[in-house]
């Protein structure tokens, strides 16, 4: 049976495979290592004792929170995110302009869902994300990728790409960006992109999906206005999550948009997961209800603005700068390297020994090609000693190759 | 710009619909609307505080539960959940043949995408459940309906079906069940026909998802062996969840299978879900841990066996006995009424009138059917409710004869 279950497998199923960026990961969680791979928050930063206190809602609403919840999710919890959200999306979005999903990667899925058929492209950035792309993956999407530099997306490319794509038949569907503290490339997308994509998109017809994990994680400057704000049209699909200012564990986010997209995701979450945990939906609510969304989260920047600090140090002090760059991000989880010369898939090899992971770069590239000279960082997760040590080990290892002749140049970062 | 979104819309998206049970939800909270139409549990049945006791874990585990979880589920509970299924699995599953999902609502997804390519056929019962078929044809999948009698799935039917449409050419995915009390006939597979389908399942080479969310609430009459329990080949995925045994909102549910096949969903929930809240996997551990699941778990079904056998008193009583008939459940949720001589819609629009609301039987089948057909949910209302809501419904029924 278990071989002919092999034969009945779906084209998607034939076609996944775990992520070897995944076993990474898991590796990166054993005891031990020191993890510059894993994009998880600090657990020393978890606000432990609020949402004890805020688990009280279980007693009070028990009646309703232990019953089945609304596909679009728990009421009071939209209201409050409405209000809360308000400054970054330019109003208060309405309550069926609102869903709130099972965590961030749902929101994915679901717009994969409403908006892909087999064959259709999606323009992302490249390297993004790849749990992103790989959701889109398996739902059929081609990619058209758009270089980035230190103002992320080279938006002024697409037009032509996206004539050429039409130009051959194809159906470009959505712009999937992440606009701040980019993952990998911790860069942001500068206004003047914004105002230029948001053009763009209009021009052609072309829902954006503006993702936005990271956003209320900034050590310094100013907040760039979301592309949610302005957006006259209607295109752009914003999503956050609680994953970065409360706890990952929560599994709960959220997407505002268009009723028209909303509507149609909120259905068809009804028929992938009926609605996201009322339990993990109240205890949130109750957190911010309390006030302990906004009284915490100056201490999550703090702590993660420290880190960044400690990692920006450690660089400075270890890497050969002569061989090794980076933009310092302004908030966020991630620095990334640009290595030239150095064989990343070899230097991985070497820090594992030395118990120091990282993700190669190549990972975030959706077509397979590219970043063969870079490395993710992540610095939240580890502690200032071990990132000192860790950082350490690894420019001890770059030292180890030898200088080319003649150095690459870096080009896009 | 206004219709930028609807023109780019996918196809499934165009297609999908809200289920009809959701959109009646308006209707249904009318004041004074007695409901029958919803498959949601009592909350007076809901172990608040026992529950609520668990939280103390966000101080002992809190570090661990608030980092994002495995895509696999929180071994504690996985561990748990492999000793307590045991008696129905017929052996302990290990940790790699189980997975746990976010309500097994998911597990329908997740199955969609590990077995299902647009056109391909799963075989269900005729009815079925409604939200199945949805998950199923999202996936692009079509249907083989197998009607259902008294002792559940009409098997002895299969050999002939799938051997005709292996010869037209369809590729048949599995053949998708639900074993105990099914939603929405209220029937029980019989241990005769279970063994003959899992002896179908072998010959044919085609897998069983025996999806199993009211097995545990039984309130006559002895458990019956699982599929899965029957089947030495590893060709049955089995679903189960925390909806009807503890409630609803934690959204937990699990399935069991051959580590192959598991691999396969674990792998998609990772892409549509990451994983399920560890919060409420925790608490929910928690809770089993203390003894509650097994505590608790004869209230529920001693409040829902009241409640059953409120309706079927109350059924004698209203109903025009020689017009309907109906197959009294053992356990679940749900009865089923079959009335050859009355239009369930025309029904349906009488009952509203009369404050008293159901789901009539045409959602239930994928392929058309169920016109003379109504689902009657038992659990959420109040004996007395029932008793009054049965009495509108049997008036209603009257004046249509």
């Amino acid at each position: 049976m278990q071989n002919l279950l092999n034969g009945l497998f779906s084209t998607a199923a034939k076609n996944i495979e775990p992520s070897p960026l995944l076993e990474l990961l898991d590796l990166g969680k054993k005891p031990g290592m020191i993890s510059f791979a894993v994009g998880m928050p600090d657990p020393d930063i978890f606000p432990i004792e609020q949402l004890q206190k805020a688990a009280s809602v279980i007693s009070r609403e028990g009646r309703d929170i232990l019953q089945y919840g609304a596909a679009g999710g728990y009421p009071p919890l939209k209201d409050f995110l409405a209000e809360w959200t308000a400054p970054r999306m330019g109003r208060k979005p309405l309550t069926d302009e609102l869903l709130i999903t099972a965590g961030s990667a749902q929101v994915i899925d679901l717009l994969c869902w409403a908006l892909l058929d087999r064959g259709d492209w999606v323009i992302c950035e490249e390297p993004t994300f790849q749990g992103a792309t790989g959701t889109m993956f398996n739902h059929g999407a081609r990619f058209l990728t758009v270089p980035c530099d230190s103002d992320g997306m080279k938006v002024e490319l697409l037009p032509e790409l996206i004539e050429k794509t039409r130009a051959a038949g194809g159906r470009v569907k959505f712009i999937y960006t992440i606009v701040n503290f980019h993952n990998p490339l911790g860069c942001d997308l500068s206004l003047q992109r914004r105002i230029r994509l948001l053009e763009i998109a209009r021009t052609y017809g072309i829902m954006i999906l503006e993702d936005d994990p990271y956003g209320w994680v900034r050590f310094e400057g100013e907040d760039i206005p979301s592309l949610s704000a302005m957006d006259d049209d209607g295109l752009v699909v914003f999503s956050s999550t609680f994953s970065k200012i409360l706890a990952p564990g929560t599994r709960v986010a959220w997407c505002a948009g268009r009723s028209e997209i909303i509507g149609k995701m909120t259905v068809l979450k009804e028929n992938t997961d009926t609605c996201t945990s009322v339990v993990a939906q109240a205890l949130v609510w109750e957190y911010c209800r309390l006030g302990y969304l906004d009284a915490f989260l100056p201490n999550i920047i703090d702590h993660y603005r420290k880190k960044r600090d400690g990692m920006e140090t450690a660089l400075r002090k270890y890497m050969p700068l002569d061989r090794v760059s980076w933009q310092k991000p302004k908030g966020g989880f991630f620095y990334w390297l640009n290595v030239p010369g150095i064989p990343v898939e070899q230097l991985l090899e070497m820090a594992l020994e030395k118990k120091v992971a990282f993700v190669p770069g190549n990972a975030f590239y959706p077509t397979g090609t590219g970043g063969l000279n870079n490395i993710r960082m992540c610095f939240t997760f580890a502690s200032t000693e071990m990132t000192d040590l860790g950082v350490r080990y690894l420019g001890e290892a770059i030292r180890e190759f030898e200088r080319e002749p003649t150095q690459e140049k870096s080009g896009d970062i | 710009m206004d219709k930028v979104w609807e023109s780019n819309f996918s196809n499934k998206a165009l297609n999908v619909r809200p289920s009809p049970i959701r959109e009646m939800l308006s209707v249904v909270r009318q004041p004074g609307m007695i409901s029958f139409a919803g498959g949601m549990p009592a909350p007076d049945v809901f172990p608040v505080k026992e529950f609520h006791e668990g939280t103390e874990v966000f101080l002992r585990d809190g570090p661990s539960l608030l980092q994002y979880g495995t895509t696999e589920g929180f071994t504690p509970l996985k561990e748990f959940l492999s000793e307590w299924t045991a008696p129905r699995m017929g052996r302990r599953v290990s940790t790699d043949e189980m997975l746990l999902t976010s309500g097994s609502q998911q597990v329908l997804d997740l199955m969609g995408w590990a077995m299902i390519d647009p056109g391909d056929y799963i075989i269900t019962e005729d009815p079925s459940y409604l939200a199945a078929l949805t998950a199923f044809h999202n996936h692009g999948s079509r249907f083989i309906g197998i009607p259902t009698d008294a002792e559940g799935m009409v098997v002895e039917m299969l050999p002939e079906k799938i051997e005709k449409a292996r010869s037209e050419g369809k590729k048949i995915k599995f053949i998708y069940t639900i074993v105990n009390f099914q939603n929405p006939a209220g029937c029980t597979l019989s241990l005769e026909r279970r063994k003959k389908l899992v002896e179908i399942s072998n010959k044919y080479g085609i897998p069983i998802f025996e999806d199993d969310p009211y097995g545990y609430v039984r309130f006559d009459g002895d458990h019956l062996p699982s599929l899965f329990s029957l089947d030495p080949e590893g060709g049955v995925i089995y679903a189960g969840s925390f909806s009807k045994i503890l409630a609803p909102g934690t959204r937990i549910g699990w399935c069991s299978g051959s580590s192959d096949i598991i691999r396969k969903l674990t792998v998609f929930k990772q892409a549509t879900d990451l994983c399920s809240s560890p919060i409420s996997q925790a608490l929910i551990y928690e809770y089993c841990k203390k003894g509650y699941l097994d505590g608790h778990l004869p209230k529920i079904i001693a409040d829902y066996r009241t409640k059953r056998d409120a309706m079927e008193d109350s059924f004698e009583k209203y109903l025009p006995l020689d017009e309907v008939s109906w197959v009294k459940p053992e356990g679940g949720f749900f009865y089923w009424i079959d009335m050859p001589n009355i239009d369930a819609e025309v029904l349906f629009k009488k009952a509203i009138e009369k404050k008293v609301a159901f789901v009539i039987g045409a959602p239930f089948f994928a392929n058309g059917g169920g016109e003379h057909n109504a689902r009657i949910n038992y659990t959420y209302s109040t004996p007395d409710d029932i008793e009054e809501g049965v009495k509108r419904l049997g008036e209603a029924m009257r004046e249509m004869l």
